[in-house]
């Protein structure tokens, strides 16, 4: 791991994204806090709907316009939350910038690849001249293993993993500080999704990258980040580093992962894991621990009081009554 | 029987719940979703029922027979017509021209080229008409001594060749004073209170007001015709072209997008030219245009509709092609043929006053804002409330319809983009 | 086949079409050929369906020509020798492949009045007076509509947004005489800036040297300012009163597509790599719409002959449209007859042109 520097460079404080829909308000992040660090890479789990693509987007400040956000994000000394539209700009694509899932929805069909780049640095860096921009976008070709004659191609031209590799191309244009990686491998098939990981490796040692995982893929995170934060229903459900998260899960739903996670030494009279129940409610969330409708070590406790995010290892922090002094009042008398 | 009806009812959630909910509570239903659509559909829905009412009572809202000359030609809106008053010599005790009635004509002076003449003659026919009823014995006999001004006129007034003067009191006036021995009469002679005309009157002394609210008729009229008349042909040739193609499908589809491509304007000017003028030939002209509209429409949706189903029910058991027709194709397609129906009437009335405007619609005295709207065009300089009028009718017609059918479409056949 | 003007128009104009085709072929991917070739061939049985319809209108439907022309006073003798002239007397079948085969070679016969000169000949005297107005129109309608609809999409369910809706609805429910009518009222009668009708001024008119007959080219050509600046003058409220009619569709167009851009993936990546709005917006989400809205010009191509005719009457403006409703009142069929004909051959044709520069533009079809 090359963490040169350890500096904290984006602290998420106390961050809530409610939206309106039809139905009601949809809280999909609730008070979400967290530090990442320069030079890591946090990898961001969950499954669909659990609010990770929200908090990335919320990063950005890329949140549609029916949505409250409250909280602060500390980047760099500045809370993003109080630029002004102008000032966020200039951050996006040069400060911090998004990978985004799918690749052949994300890059203009009416504009050649190249210019993406060019159009990216030109816009942030005025003065560079179209042969200048063009020069750096064919390095960035190069160093990501693409052909430099693809860069006047458009987009439907490319393959899959080229079109993700110009998309990372992108991202590192102006070398960000923090790169945001939305379910970048998701649309890709196994093995381009390998090269890409590998590819994202070497670019993290070489350019000390920041990167934000987001994925629903746990196998992804194992291979590529530093620490893991698990979320659920729009609240952190554990944060840790890798091997901690992988060797001692404590969060139920961690676990769950985890376990459903296909073995491929599977033997056939063992069965596939599937978690019990669906995706909770987001407008009316179950009360007291989210999750616990579904959790099969569920308490009396859990159904009435949220637990509190907090260290029950060190720097191992979980969101769970297992691993909480449970309040006198709720705590069950055991039977003999 | 089981197996494909199980298989048939596979259509879409919204479909089966078109079947649960008729389509006037879904209209009302979609007031909370569809916000200011909703509040368009009803806005124009009352705006159109309001020129229903317009068409079908003329009566009660135009103040005049609109073939009717009911005042003088090329009145302002809101102008007084102008008042001629007689100048007689002062003492001679005439009053007004009934004064004047008696055994002898009278020789009585005028402008040359004056509306005074027209106004005249009416004032004579008028008065000698009640002195007839009145078995007065005598009437009034005049005989006009043409000037070609005013002042001559008068002049000729004073030198005693005319009994009497009759000519506009705003032309009168300021020259008497140059006469003393003349005086003008206080009443016009006309006798009745003049007023004045709401729109204002066209060249042919009719009322503007009255000839545009009795041809709301004709134009919705001909707009319902034509618009039925193309959806009597076009629905039924479109089901029938969607549900079995083949070679003369095919041909026809091809003249129908001919048809549909070519400027419809033209395509009814040439009809009309060698059908000739009349509102029949105009309404088979304009449904002409239309006809391939609704088989394209209905046709696609026929087609769309039709692979579904084959593919769901793929053991189709007997079940007729016809029932197949109206219970599953035809519903899908009202909605949407209900919002081509609305364009199709505000676009029929449009292309209508096109003919007439042209000279190719009509005949011309008929109250219809088209041939209002040719007529005005001669006296453009002179009378711009000929051209303006009619023509406002004809937007706010045509709007009402568009919008209606606009919104309508938005209701009817959700876009999920508007979000 | 005689070398009128006429037809060296068309031949010019079937000429570029050629090229142009010529150049999508080559540049183009086999897809794109495909269609080229298909497309291409669809038109002749569309434009032979049309002048057959033309044909089966005007001679089939009751109403004969000759009585019209010669009225009630013609003798049988002066009857018969016009019928014998009109090629009336023969078996319609006759009839119908001799009309074909004058179309192909643009014979379009002569007019019944006025010294009955070929009809093609006078339609070509009027064709640039058309052009003149139908492409400034178009340009017009184009250019506003579409950056109309795309402020429009900026400024989504803001007040703007519903104006521009509600003119874009009534434009098209405004009758396009009844718009020039009022414009002439307003700007020439009672402001007095603009004149009424016609295409230039008489007597500055006499000045000018006519090359091309459409008489801003001829004015800048010839460097006649006088000129050039009354054929502007009066070519304002005409182009104004067609433009604005047609403005409504594409700025409805433009407005869902670019709204329907604008939430696509690559505008959301593109803002978040700091591109400014302004720029998403007015290039970006612009381009990607307004590729449909040259589809859109082959379908109102239709609209805009039909608003010529209806604009040209107004102004008196001496072009194929006001030929035909001249010619209608004069009872001219064959006049009339050549006039449709002609438009119906350039509306096969533009939508021909439209269909395949859509396909070229469009980099998914073209490589």
């Amino acid at each position: 791991m090359a963490n040169q520097k350890n500096g904290t460079l984006l602290t998420v404080e106390n961050l809530s994204v409610r939206y309106k829909t039809r139905a009601g308000w949809v809280s999909a992040i609730d008070n979400v806090s967290l530090e990442i660090r320069r030079g890591e890479v946090l990898g961001l789990v969950g499954e669909s709907g659990c609010g990770k693509s929200t908090l990335g987007k919320a990063l950005l400040r890329m949140l549609p316009p029916s949505s409250r956000i409250s909280g602060h994000l500390w980047f760099d000394g500045q809370d993003l939350m109080q630029l002004s539209d102008s000032e966020m700009r200039r951050i996006r694509g040069k400060r911090i910038s998004m990978v985004f899932q799918d690749p052949m929805t994300s890059l203009n069909p009416v504009q050649r690849v190249g210019d993406h780049i060019v159009e990216t640095i030109q816009t942030h860096e005025p003065k560079v001249s179209k042969e200048e921009a063009l020069e750096r976008a064919g390095e960035l070709f190069d160093r990501l293993g693409i052909s430099r004659s693809r860069l006047k191609d458009y987009p439907h031209q490319l393959s899959g993993g080229m079109r993700q590799r110009v998309m990372i191309a992108i991202a590192l244009a102006l070398k960000a500080d923090l790169i945001i990686a939305d379910e970048a491998t998701t649309s890709l098939d196994v093995i381009v999704e390998a090269q890409i990981i590998e590819l994202l490796k070497e670019l993290r040692d070489e350019f000390n990258l920041t990167i934000l995982l987001i994925t629903h893929n746990i196998g992804l995170v194992a291979e590529l980040a530093d620490r893991i934060l698990v979320m659920y229903a729009g609240q952190m459900a554990e944060l840790s580093d890798v091997y901690s998260v992988f060797k001692e899960p404590l969060h139920p739903y961690t676990q769950g992962l985890l376990n459903a996670v296909p073995n491929i030494e599977l033997d056939d009279t063992e069965e596939l894991y599937i978690m019990e129940g669906t995706t909770p409610d987001l407008i009316e969330p179950p009360p007291g621990c989210r999750f616990h409708p579904r959790c099969p070590y569920a308490m009396p406790v859990c159904s009435q009081l949220e637990p509190h995010f907090q260290p029950a290892r060190p720097e191992h922090y979980v969101h769970c009554w297992l691993h909480e002094e449970i309040p006198a009042e709720f705590r069950q008398e055991v039977s003999a | 029987m089981a197996t494909a009806e199980r298989a048939i009812d596979q259509r879409p959630q919204w479909q089966r719940e078109l079947d649960q909910v008729g389509l006037l509570r879904r209209f009302l239903m979609a007031r909370r979703w569809y916000g200011a659509d909703w509040w368009f559909a009803v806005l124009s829905g009352i705006l159109l029922l309001f020129i229903f009412s317009l068409a079908i009572f003329p009566g009660l809202y135009a103040p005049y027979n609109p073939r009717a000359e009911v005042g003088p030609a090329l009145l302002a809106p809101g102008e007084l017509p102008p008042t001629f008053v007689l100048v007689t010599q002062e003492g001679s005790g005439v009053a007004s021209l009934q004064d004047l009635a008696g055994e002898e004509r009278i020789r009585i002076g005028i402008v040359r080229g004056s509306p005074a003449a027209s106004a005249l003659r009416d004032a004579e026919g008028r008065i000698n008409e009640e002195l007839r009823e009145a078995n007065a014995g005598v009437s009034l006999r005049l005989r006009n001594e043409r000037y070609d001004t005013i002042d001559e006129a008068l002049a000729g007034l004073a030198a005693g060749e005319v009994a009497v003067v009759v000519g506009l009191s705003s032309e009168i006036e300021p020259l008497l004073e140059q006469y003393p021995g003349l005086a003008m009469s206080d009443e016009s002679i006309t006798g009745q209170a003049t007023r004045s005309f709401v729109l204002g009157t066209n060249q042919l002394g009719q009322d503007v007001l009255s000839r545009i609210i009795w041809g709301t008729r004709i134009a919705l009229l001909i707009g319902f015709s034509a618009a039925v008349f193309a959806l009597a042909i076009g629905v039924p040739l479109g089901l029938i072209a969607g549900f079995w193609s083949g070679p003369i499908e095919r041909v026809l589809t091809l003249i129908m997008d001919s048809l549909y491509s070519f400027p419809g304007l033209i395509l009814a000017i040439a009809i009309t030219s060698v059908l000739g003028p009349g509102m029949f030939n105009v309404v088979i002209a304009i449904a002409t245009l239309y006809v391939p509209t609704y088989y394209r429409i209905v046709r696609g949706q026929t087609i769309s509709v039709k692979e579904e189903l084959y593919v769901e029910a793929a053991e189709s058991l007997g079940a007729k092609p016809l029932s197949i027709l109206t219970q599953y194709i035809f519903p899908n397609v009202i909605p949407s043929v209900v919002v081509i129906f609305s364009v199709n009437v505000a676009d029929a009335i449009l292309t209508e006053a096109g003919l007439s405007f042209i000279g190719l619609g009509l005949p011309p005295d008929t109250p219809d804002w088209g041939i209002d709207l040719a007529l005005g065009q001669r006296m453009l300089r002179q009378a711009w409330w000929l051209v303006t009028f009619p023509g406002l009718m004809i937007v706010i017609v045509t709007l009402g319809f568009s919008m209606l059918g606009e919104s309508l479409s938005e209701i009817l056949n959700p876009r999920l983009t508007e979000n | 086949m005689e070398l009128t003007p006429l037809t060296g128009i068309c031949l010019g104009s079937l000429g570029i079409v050629f090229l142009v085709l010529v150049y999508a072929f080559i540049r183009g991917s086999r897809g794109l050929r495909a269609y080229i070739v298909m497309r291409t061939l669809l038109t002749i049985p569309m434009v032979f369906i049309l002048v057959t319809i033309i044909f089966f209108v005007m001679r089939i439907i009751p109403g004969d020509p000759v009585t019209s022309q010669l009225g009630p006073r013609g003798g049988p003798e002066a009857r018969e020798r016009m019928t014998r002239e009109l090629g009336l007397d023969r078996p319609i079948l006759v009839q119908y492949v001799d009309y074909i085969t004058d179309v192909a070679r643009l014979d379009l016969g002569n007019a019944l009045v006025f010294g009955q000169r070929p009809v093609a000949d006078e339609l070509s005297e009027r064709l640039p007076a058309t052009l003149e107005l139908i492409v400034p129109s178009l340009l017009f309608a184009v250019g506003f509509g579409v950056l109309a609809g795309t402020f429009a999409a900026d400024h989504r369910k803001q007040g703007v947004d519903y104006g521009l809706r509600l003119f874009s609805i009534t434009a098209y429910s405004i009758p396009v005489f009844w718009l020039g009518l009022m414009l002439q009222v307003i700007f020439s009668l009672v402001l007095g800036w603009l004149p009424v009708a016609g295409r230039i001024d008489t007597i500055i008119g006499t000045t000018l040297q006519r090359h091309t007959n459409i008489l801003v080219l001829d004015a800048l050509i010839t460097g006649n300012w006088p000129a050039l600046w009354s054929a502007l003058k009066h070519l304002i409220l005409p182009t104004l009163s067609l433009g604005l009619i047609l403005t409504g569709v594409f700025l409805r167009l433009s407005r869902i597509n670019v709204i329907e851009t604008l939430v696509e993936d690559f505008v959301l990546a593109a803002r978040a790599r700091g591109i400014r709005d302004s720029v998403v917006v007015y290039r970006h989400a612009l381009f990607n719409a307004l590729i449909p809205i040259v589809t859109l010009i082959g379908l109102q191509f239709s609209v805009l002959l039909a608003g010529a005719v209806l604009t040209e009457t107004t102004f008196s403006w001496p072009g194929m449209g006001l030929y035909l409703v001249d010619r209608i009142g004069q009872r001219d069929y064959t006049a009339v007859q050549g006039v449709i004909t002609i438009f119906a051959l350039s509306v096969a044709i533009v939508s021909l042109l439209t269909d395949i520069v859509y396909a070229f533009l469009d980099p998914r079809v073209r490589y």
